[in-house]
């Protein structure tokens, strides 16, 4: 059951891709220091603001993290697309949409949509360090630069 | 004098307090304040979702008198409820509840 209603199989336990749940995993994922390929801090006209970081093995990426403001749709967007782009090329990375994530959590009202276009300026922020720092592009996983 | 409603506690606050006080007071214009705005937090907010009996009859007055409703969203979210609510019922946060009561702030806030 379960992948045709948005859930997977993870660690013993379905991951679900509602709101709450993608915000319960996005306080998780926030939690400790940056990953070596740090984007910059994006912010919208009421101060709300999102910080992307990564790093790269392989020529993937390997592991998001984030820190958001505490808005309940910042972070469940954030935390869906850490999830989506792990494993990504950077190339394919960019190239996700906030459509994309605001069409896959429908539960968020009108009113909020502007957050995923936040949280995926801020990854693009990140990726075009990255782009531009070959250092930072082939950091491996868990490393520092 | 205008007041706003915050339903912060969950034991007879919404069937009792103010299903059988508030609301019938407000259907019969007597509640003697003028109430600009209820939020509502936890599973209060199920009052708010749509063909709640009681919810219906809060959103019929709400449009009538212009008091606004707002869920506690990430109570919402959590409850999978954020898109069930009553037509024009927004969900939101401390920063949405004071921007959408500024243009008409209450003299004071009941927390219930």
């Amino acid at each position: 059951m379960g992948e045709e209603h948005g859930l997977s199989p993870c660690c013993g336990e379905t991951r679900r891709m509602t709101v709450s749940s993608c915000f319960d995993r996005g306080l998780q994922r926030s939690r400790g220091p940056d990953l070596p390929v740090a984007g910059d801090t994006c912010s919208d006209a009421l101060g709300i603001s999102v910080h992307f970081s990564f790093n790269v093995g392989n020529a993937l990426i390997q592991q998001v993290k984030f820190r958001a403001s505490t808005c309940v749709a910042l972070v469940a967007y954030c935390e869906l697309l850490a999830e989506r782009v792990t494993g990504m090329t950077l190339r394919d990375a960019i190239r996700v949409q906030p459509g994309d994530l605001v069409r896959d959590l429908p539960e968020v009202s009108p009113a909020k949509w502007d957050r995923a276009a936040l949280c995926v300026r801020a990854l693009r922020s990140a990726i075009r360090n990255a782009t531009l720092s070959p250092r930072s592009s082939t950091t491996q996983e868990g490393g520092s630069s | 004098m205008k007041v706003a409603y915050i339903f912060a506690t969950q034991r007879h606050t919404v069937s009792y307090v103010l299903a059988k006080m508030i609301l019938p007071q407000l259907e019969e214009d007597r509640h003697g304040a003028d109430v600009v705005g209820m939020f509502f937090f936890e599973d209060n907010n199920y009052v708010l979702v749509r063909d709640n009996a009681i919810g219906e009859r809060l959103h019929r007055v709400a449009q009538k008198k212009g008091i606004l409703l707002m869920g506690c969203d990430q109570c919402c979210y959590e409850r999978e409820i954020a898109d069930k609510l009553l037509p024009g019922v927004p969900v939101g946060c401390f920063p949405d509840l004071y921007r959408a009561l500024s243009s008409n702030p209450p003299d004071q806030v009941i927390t219930l």
